[in-house]
């Protein structure tokens, strides 16, 4: 292939500004393997900079929903159930949209389905969408903003971009292997924290474990005056100083919400020394405080997530926190102080809470 | 392997009442490849009837420790540690063996990622990727609790029972890695269409309003503004 040929196909102007440029990338595609027919069908739907990328990502054959349903040996609605679980819309009956591998993987949920029954299993698929749907628009962004935002800022151009497009794909290409690690070791936490939150314990979907929350009092006012990328980088400090302190106390970060974490742990006494690690890496920030509500008692366990009057409860007294204050229920106090005397509670009277009928007693916790 | 070997392993008393039962079980794990010494690991950790299951799950091979690791990754033990974290591993001390040969792919993915794409964005995106990973284990942990356990427990199931129920259960959570995999692309695919198209109608919007003199424009442009009618659309692309 050469310039004419490109030419011929609409994909270069030799009178164009940066038709140097888009020679260059027509040619490093051309080394890449491209062919001219992919590049025009690219070059009229998205664009040419990805295109080498493409050929990174689970190459070969493509099947269609109806292909795919009967390698599997179930029938498209059994198919479209599972990708509606996991979080897909229907698909177009003639898309090509399925590697001949998918087949195993739908099989698979069919024998899941037979051994722990249909509703769980959908059940955690939706867990299993909504977290893979997470991870994966983070990949994309983690490309645009640190990939290609600064070379479209530095007009580096078509060919830097495919090339770096390229490179970011090729290791992006690994994340679900890197998934498969960091999978296999959670499993071995989750058996772990479920056996240690299940001693004592007599119901299936029930541990005793401590939970907290922790928002930082001033966020809102603050991301009004932020530019959105000094916004994002507050959400990240926060996350960041979250996962670093709640996974160094033995803890697992539940959720993130904007300002707010929920946590939870089996000791206690890591619950409230994960508040106050928290609340110490913001003492000397100027426009956002923390505060926070702890309690702990039998919480049901479900998706991932934790429910129940005490996730409730605790999420409640952080509420009536004020800055810097980590309110905690009797319950949580009388467990730390049997365990260790290295922290302080002062009595913080007992509060009415939405949801509870009786007034509950409250301490605010402190190092002693 | 016979009933000899399990008596004198202290793994099977003949006289027991549970003999049978017992007895079912040490078959059924020895068909399962267990040899005698984890038999007799997994007896004194009392988690005999759940052997089979722990072969599939836990891993395997000689361990490693985080200094080793990070030397085959050609990363500082400090970068290592940060990824540990981020990971939701806690502290690990520096010779601990807790890591095994296949876990060196990882951290050298990770260096290359910080080398790319800046290490506090690729620390961030590690965190939700581990986050999501520490969600969906917690969840099929449960359903294991709910749906395997709980039956077993209340129907007062034997030893063997308790061990093939728990094996089948195994064999779905090690098959886990393989499913995200297929609907990790899936999603990928989605995440870019979604991205794509949240693109070009910001493009349309910022089009110069109908009627208003546009100059004359003869540029590559990296992304044309609008998918061609009809054209399939293609989800693999950044």
């Amino acid at each position: 292939m050469n310039a004419s040929d490109y030419e011929a196909a609409g994909l270069y102007f030799p009178d164009a500004p940066n038709a140097a440029d888009r020679l260059a990338l027509l040619e490093w595609l051309t080394e890449q393997g491209v062919t001219l027919e992919q590049m025009t069908d690219a070059h009229s739907i998205y664009g040419l900079t990805a295109l080498a990328g493409d050929a990174v990502i689970r190459p070969g054959e493509r099947l269609t929903l109806a292909e795919v349903a009967e390698k599997a040996a179930l029938s498209i609605d059994e198919v479209e159930h599972i990708r509606r679980a996991v979080g897909f819309p229907a698909a177009e009956p003639g898309d090509r949209i399925f590697r001949p591998e998918d087949a195993a993987t739908f099989a698979a949920f069919k024998f899941a389905a037979q051994v722990l029954g249909d509703e769980p299993i959908l059940e955690f698929s939706r867990v299993m969408g909504s977290s893979l749907a997470r991870v994966a628009e983070s990949a994309i962004w983690l490309f645009l903003g640190n990939v290609e935002a600064p070379l479209s800022t530095a007009k580096a151009g078509e060919l830097a971009l495919a090339k770096a497009n390229l490179k970011a794909t090729s290791l992006l290409a690994v994340v679900p292997q890197v998934m498969d690690a960091i999978f296999r070791f959670h499993v071995q936490e989750a058996v772990r924290r479920s056996r240690e939150a299940r001693v004592g314990v007599s119901g299936f979907d029930t541990g005793r474990l401590g939970v907290g929350f922790i928002d930082l009092v001033g966020f809102t006012s603050v991301s009004h005056q932020l530019s959105s990328r000094e916004l994002a980088r507050l959400v990240a400090e926060f996350e960041g100083a979250a996962y670093d302190v709640v996974t160094a106390h033995d803890g697992r970060v539940v959720k993130l919400i904007g300002d707010e974490v929920m946590f939870v742990a089996v000791d206690p006494v890591a619950v409230a020394e994960i508040s106050l690690a928290l609340v110490e890496r913001y003492a000397t920030n100027a426009n956002v405080t923390p505060r926070g509500g702890l309690a702990v008692g039998e919480l049901l366990t479900r998706g991932g997530d934790y429910y129940g009057p005490v996730v409730n409860l605790a999420s409640r007294v952080g509420d009536l926190a004020v800055p810097n204050e980590l309110l905690v229920t009797g319950d949580l106090r009388s467990e730390v102080c049997k365990a260790t005397d290295a922290y302080a509670f002062d009595p913080a009277g007992r509060r009415s809470l939405k949801g509870f009928d009786e007034p509950v007693e409250l301490f605010s916790l402190s190092r002693a | 392997m016979d009933t000899a070997d399990y008596q004198r392993a202290g793994l099977y008393d003949p006289e027991a009442e549970n003999a049978v039962d017992r007895l079912a079980l040490l078959e059924f794990l020895a068909s399962n490849g267990l040899t005698l010494d984890h038999m007799i690991d997994a007896h004194a950790h009392g988690t005999l009837a759940v052997a089979a299951s722990n072969q599939n799950l836990l891993l395997r091979g000689e361990l490693l420790s985080l200094r080793e690791v990070a030397a085959r990754a050609d990363m500082t033990l400090e970068d290592a540690d940060e990824g540990c974290r981020a990971v939701g591993l806690g502290a690990v001390a520096p010779d601990e063996p807790r890591f095994v040969e296949g876990d060196i792919a990882t951290f050298v993915n990770s260096r290359l990622a910080c080398e790319v794409f800046g290490r506090e964005a690729t620390l961030q995106f590690t965190r939700v990727a581990a986050s999501s990973m520490a969600r969906l284990a917690e969840a099929g942990m449960a359903s294991f609790v709910s749906e395997l356990e709980r039956p077993l427990s209340e129907a007062q199931a034997t030893e063997v029972e308790i061990a093939r129920t728990m094996q089948a259960g195994s064999l779905i959570a090690a098959g886990v890695p393989t499913v995200l995999e297929t609907f990790y692309w899936h999603h990928w695919h989605a995440a870019i269409e979604r991205f794509q198209v949240a693109r070009t109608r910001r493009r349309l919007r910022q089009r110069p309003a109908r009627g208003r003199p546009r100059r004359p424009r003869r540029l590559h442009a990296a992304r044309p503004s609008a998918r061609r009618p009809g054209a399939q659309p293609d989800h693999r692309r950044l």
